[in-house]
């Protein structure tokens, strides 16, 4: 789903949003989805809600839910993701987190994607964001970074 | 004085480096497991007892799995760079769930991205249903709600089983393992 309508702001703000830490997963080749995250932040006195996602990347973009039951790993696609005013919600691996459905081209480290991420108060945002290797992002890999 | 002194300061270091050294992971020895035979990616049958000798972490996922499987597969090669770790002495075992998609050389071609000792296993569904009622696991294909384009995504057991040379499962890690842990129980089959 490409995300339309709502007034287009290009980077990485809006007077009532921030966005950051935005990275998209490097998959294997013959993997042809992967994952998007970010950390967004509600500057505004409004709950906001991020209601569609989408990419230049990819055919469609999807909002998923993850959690772990009982040892087994659960996923949903949600609607929406709600941000209380004055609140940061964390997309992130493991938890809340990006789909970017059906890649164009296959996606390497480095390579830079654009998100479009519709708000229902702020529109739509372009974000632009990097591929990153998956191990290059997790906690305890910091130490070993190059 | 000054012998005392550095009697006190050896001590201190024995002190905190035994702290150190303090292994956080309990290994225990579970009841279920136990040798199977399925398919690898060259069509060849694959029989887990071939691994004895090595430690084992085996875990069951599918190529299109977004998030667990492919973190998991990254924490492992993490755990395996890690100093005191004899990474030729470790196989990882990846068993698919999604027969119906993840064709050998699909399944082939994601693993070899990782750049682990890795034997991917597949077979039919019911060959598979038994090894994973066998590992006393579980995984449910399910759709993603109204309208998802991603067809079908897979719920399944998240654990990594970790297998001593003898090829018993000595411990189960959580999904939300550290590569440090991982480390730190093939550590302890391996010293």
């Amino acid at each position: 789903m490409l995300v339309t309508g709502g007034c287009n702001q290009a980077g990485s703000s809006s007077s009532t949003l921030h966005l950051e830490k935005g990275w998209v997963m490097e998959v294997p080749e013959v993997q042809k989805i992967t994952g998007a995250f970010l950390t967004v932040e509600n500057r505004s006195s409004e709950t906001e809600f991020l209601i569609g996602v989408g990419s230049n990347a990819a055919k469609s973009g999807e909002i998923h839910s993850m959690t772990v039951e009982n040892g087994t790993m659960k996923m949903d696609k949600i609607d929406s993701i709600e941000i209380p005013p004055g609140e940061r919600v964390e997309l992130k691996q493991g938890g809340l987190h990006i789909m970017l459905i059906g890649l164009n081209n296959p996606l390497h480290a480095g390579d830079q994607v654009n998100l479009k991420l519709e708000f229902k108060n702020a529109g739509v945002i372009e974000f632009p964001v990097e591929v990153k290797k998956m191990d290059g992002m997790m906690d305890h890999s910091e130490h070993h970074n190059h | 004085m000054r012998t005392k002194i550095q009697t006190l300061f050896f001590l201190t270091v024995v002190i905190l480096a035994a702290f150190r050294c303090e292994k956080k992971i309990e290994l225990s020895k579970f009841e279920f497991g136990g040798d199977f035979t399925l398919t690898d990616t060259d069509g060849k049958p694959f029989q887990l007892s071939s691994l004895k000798g090595n430690t084992v972490l085996l875990f069951f996922g599918y190529t299109t799995c977004p998030d667990v499987c492919p973190t998991t597969l990254s924490k492992i090669k993490q755990a395996l760079k890690q100093p005191g770790i004899d990474a030729n002495g470790v196989k990882t075992v990846f068993i698919s769930v999604d027969p119906e998609r993840d064709s050998k050389q699909k399944l082939k071609e994601y693993l070899a991205y990782f750049e682990i000792p890795i034997h991917g296993l597949t077979g039919t569904k019911k060959e598979i249903d038994a090894v994973v009622s066998q590992y006393k696991g579980a995984y449910m294909k399910k759709g993603v709600g109204a309208g998802s384009e991603i067809g079908y995504l897979i719920e399944h057991t998240s654990y990594v089983y970790l297998i001593d040379p003898a090829g018993d499962i000595r411990y189960l890690f959580a999904h939300d393992a550290t590569p440090d842990l991982i480390a730190e129980g093939i550590q302890a089959l391996q010293h």
